[in-house]
C-alpha cells in the first residue's frame, strides 16, 4: 500500500517538475504556473533530551514528519489542498493523508464550504500544521484533550463571514473522527460523529496592533465510546494580541483556555487547561518566546500538570528555521531540551489563521 | 388619525432617503496592497473612488502579516490592486478569506499591475540556494517612474472598465497625471545625468529598475542572497569589492538594518543614504512623485559632495 502511494507520488512529482521547468523557461510571465499545482515539501527534524531516563525518544535525533503538499485551484473559486504526511508510527515511517480538502470559496455571499479530511477550526493552534508553530511541541492541554494529532476529522465545514463593518466569522462543521487504535486507557480524543462550531472576531486596535478573539466548541463521543460510552464536549476560548512596533518586529501574546466535559459510567468529569505564549521578534530572523502550560488529565484519576518553556527560533528563510526549546515540568521536576530543524521547499500556503 | 399621518410621513421620508441613496453615485471601492499603487489609483480616481491601502510605506512588503481586520476591507472592495510577482502573496489569503467574487483571482476586479511591465532578473532556474528569489523576476518594478506610467495605464483601464460612467473624469485625471509624471521624469533624468554609470551598493535587490531608468550601476548587495542576513565574511568581501570597484554610494531602505550600511560606509569611506522604496517610507515622501523627488535629490546631493 505504502509502495503504491510512493510510486504515485513519484509519477505526479515527475510530471509536475517537468511542467514547472517548462513554465519557468517560458518568457511569458502571464502563463507561468497556469494549471500547475503548488508542490511543496516540509521536513521537521527534532533532537530531544530529558532528565527523565524513561522518556520516549530520550537523547535521540529523529525525523518527526515529512509533509508533502499539493495545492491549487480545480475550478474558478474552488481550491483543493492535499497534504500527505510521513511520520514515525511505531518506529517505522508511515504515510497517511493528513489533510485532503476541497474548498468552495464562495457558496453564497460571505459563505464558503470546505469538505474532506482536515484539522478542525477550533482555537488558534489546532488548524496550524506543527511546522508552523512557534514552539516544538503541542501545548499540553491540546495534547490531553485532542490527542497527539489534534482534532482532525472527515466531514465538512461551513464558514460565514458576517456582513458587518468588522471581522466576525462563524463556522459550523460535522465530522467523523477515528480514535487512534494505539491509544491507551489514559489517552483521550474525540471520536465517531462530532459537531463543531466557532465564532471568531478580530479588531485592528491601531494601525500596528490587532486583537483576535474566538470561541469554539466540539461535541460528540469520546475515543473510548465502545468500552465506556463516553460522551464529551470541549469548549475553547482563545485570545491573541499582536503588535508590530516596526517593520520586521512583532510581539505576540496568545492564550487558549479549554474546558472538557466528559460523561463516563462512573460520572461526569470536568477538566480544564490552558496555555499562554508570548513571543518577541526583534527582526525578521529571530524570535524569543516563552510558554506556560497547565492542564488536567481527561481521566477520572486527575493529575494536574504544568510546565514552562523558553524558546529561541532562528528563521533562516520563510520556510526554514532552527529552534531550541527548554521545558521545565513543574510537578515532576523534569528538564527537557528540544532542538528542531524545519526545512521547506516549494510554494506552501495555509489559509489565514 | 394624526398619529397615522405621522407614521406615514416617517415611512415616506425613509423610503425617499433610501431611494435617493440608491440613485446616488456609488464610489468605486479600491483596495491596494501598497502605498504606491494607492497613490497612483487616487490620482486617477479622485473623488469618485474610496481607497484603502493594506500596508505602510515603511514596511518590508516581503514580510507583511495578513490580519483578519484587513479581510473586511477586501470584502467591500470592487477592485483589488496588487504588485504581483509573488511579492504581496499575503493578499491572496486575504482575498480568499473575504469571499468577495468581485476581487478573487481571475475576476474582473483583481488587478495585478505587473502583467504589462517588462521584467528584470527573471531567473532561468530557481531554488532556495539563490535565497528568497522570485520566480517571475525582480518584483520591485514600481521603483521606476518609467514603469509608473505602465502601472498608471493598467489602473486607468481597469477603472474605466469597472465604472464606464466616469470614463471621461478618469481620462482627464489620467492625462493630467501622466503629463505631470513625464515632466518630472525629464527633470529627474537631467538631475542624475552627471552621475551616469556611477556604481552603487544596495541593501536588498530592490533597485534594478530604478538603476536602469537613471543609468546607475548596482555593484553589490549588503544581503549575501535576497532575504538572507548579512554574514561578517560577506560584509568583509563586499567592503573589498566597494574599494576595488570604486563604488560611490550605499542605498538603504528604512526598514533594513541601517547600522550595517553605516558600518560598511565607515569602513570604506563612502556615503550611505536612507531612501524611500515606497510612498510614505520616510518623511517627505507622501506621494509617488514626492518619493522620486526625495530619492533623486538625496542621491544627487550625496554624489555631488
Amino acid at each position: 500500500m505504502h509502495k503504491k502511494i510512493i510510486y504515485m507520488l513519484i509519477i505526479v512529482l515527475s510530471f509536475s517538475v517537468f511542467a514547472q521547468e517548462q513554465a519557468v523557461n517560458n518568457s511569458s510571465t502571464k502563463s507561468a504556473g497556469i494549471n500547475l499545482p503548488d508542490i511543496s515539501l516540509v521536513g521537521n527534524m527534532i533532537g530531544f533530551s530529558s532528565t527523565d531516563k524513561n522518556a520516549l525518544d530520550n537523547n535521540t535525533v529523529f525525523i518527526d514528519e515529512i509533509e508533502l503538499g499539493i495545492q491549487g485551484y480545480v475550478a474558478p473559486e474552488i481550491k483543493a489542498d492535499v497534504f500527505i504526511s510521513f511520520d514515525r508510527g511505531d518506529g517505522s515511517f508511515q504515510g497517511a493523508v493528513e489533510e485532503a480538502d476541497l474548498i468552495f470559496q464562495r457558496v453564497a455571499e460571505g459563505l464558503s464550504l470546505k469538505t474532506g479530511k482536515f484539522h478542525l477550526d477550533f482555537g488558534k493552534i489546532n488548524r496550524v500544521h506543527s511546522h508552523e508553530w512557534a514552539y516544538v511541541d503541542q501545548p499540553m492541554v491540546l495534547n490531553n484533550f485532542f490527542g497527539a494529532d489534534g482534532l482532525t476529522g472527515e466531514g465538512g465545514n461551513l464558514s460565514y463571514l458576517l456582513p458587518l463593518p468588522f471581522f466576525l466569522q462563524i463556522d459550523f462543521g460535522a465530522w467523523r473522527m477515528l480514535a487512534d487504535p494505539n491509544q491507551g486507557p489514559d489517552d483521550f480524543s474525540m471520536a465517531n460523529i462530532v459537531l463543531s462550531s466557532r465564532l471568531y472576531t478580530s479588531f485592528a486596535l491601531t494601525d500596528d496592533s490587532e486583537l483576535e478573539f474566538g470561541l469554539s466548541v466540539v461535541s460528540g463521543n469520546g475515543s473510548h465510546y465502545n468500552e465506556f460510552q463516553d460522551d464529551a464536549k470541549i469548549y475553547g476560548l482563545d485570545l491573541t494580541y499582536l503588535l508590530w512596533p516596526a517593520s520586521g518586529q512583532r510581539f505576540i501574546f496568545q492564550s487558549e483556555f479549554l474546558n472538557l466535559d466528559r460523561t463516563l459510567p462512573t460520572g461526569e468529569l470536568q477538566r480544564y487547561g490552558f496555555y499562554s505564549y508570548a513571543g518577541y521578534q526583534p527582526d525578521k530572523y529571530w524570535e524569543f518566546g516563552a510558554r506556560y502550560d497547565l492542564s488536567d488529565n481527561p481521566i477520572p484519576d486527575n493529575e494536574r500538570k504544568s510546565a514552562i518553556s523558553l524558546i529561541l527560533t532562528d528563521k533562516i528563510t520563510e520556510m526554514t528555521k532552527l529552534r531550541v526549546q527548554y521545558e521545565y515540568n513543574m510537578e515532576s521536576g523534569v528538564h527537557e531540551v528540544f532542538i528542531q530543524a524545519v526545512f521547506g521547499m516549494g510554494p506552501h500556503t495555509h489559509p489565514l489563521n | 388619525m394624526e398619529r397615522l399621518s405621522k407614521v406615514f410621513t416617517c415611512v415616506f421620508l425613509v423610503l425617499f432617503l433610501m431611494l435617493q441613496y440608491s440613485f446616488c453615485e456609488q464610489k468605486l471601492n479600491i483596495v491596494a496592497t501598497t502605498t504606491d499603487l494607492a497613490d497612483l489609483a487616487k490620482n486617477i480616481g479622485g473623488d469618485k473612488v474610496n481607497i484603502i491601502c493594506l500596508s505602510k510605506g515603511n514596511q518590508d512588503l516581503h514580510s507583511i502579516e495578513p490580519r483578519p481586520s484587513m479581510v473586511i476591507n477586501i470584502k467591500n472592495a470592487d477592485m483589488l490592486i496588487v504588485v504581483g510577482m509573488d511579492l504581496d502573496m499575503w493578499a491572496k489569503s486575504l482575498a480568499d478569506a473575504a469571499r468577495n467574487s468581485k476581487v478573487m483571482i481571475g475576476s474582473r476586479g483583481y488587478l495585478d499591475v505587473s502583467l504589462n511591465v517588462p521584467k528584470l532578473d527573471v531567473p532561468a532556474k530557481v531554488d532556495a540556494s539563490m535565497g528568497d528569489i522570485h520566480i517571475y523576476g525582480n518584483p520591485h518594478y514600481w521603483i521606476s517612474p518609467d514603469n509608473g506610467k505602465i502601472i498608471l495605464k493598467s489602473i486607468y483601464e481597469e477603472m474605466i472598465e469597472l465604472q464606464p460612467a466616469n470614463a471621461e473624469y478618469f481620462k482627464k485625471n489620467y492625462d493630467d497625471y501622466l503629463s505631470k509624471l513625464d515632466q518630472n521624469i525629464k527633470k529627474w533624468k537631467e538631475m542624475l545625468k552627471p552621475f551616469a554609470g556611477t556604481k552603487v551598493v544596495t541593501y536588498h535587490e530592490s533597485w534594478p529598475y530604478f538603476a536602469e531608468d537613471f543609468n546607475l550601476s548596482v555593484d553589490g548587495f549588503i544581503e549575501p542572497k535576497p532575504g538572507m542576513a548579512p554574514s561578517p565574511s560577506h560584509v568583509l568581501a563586499l567592503e573589498e569589492k566597494i574599494k576595488a570597484d570604486g563604488v560611490k554610494l550605499i542605498l538603504v531602505e528604512p526598514f533594513y538594518d541601517i547600522r550595517e550600511a553605516e558600518k560598511i560606509a565607515k569602513d570604506t569611506g563612502i556615503k550611505y543614504i536612507v531612501i524611500a522604496s515606497s510612498v510614505g517610507a520616510v518623511s517627505g515622501t507622501g506621494s509617488y512623485l514626492e518619493m522620486f523627488d526625495y530619492d533623486i535629490n538625496k542621491i544627487a546631493e550625496a554624489l555631488s559632495k
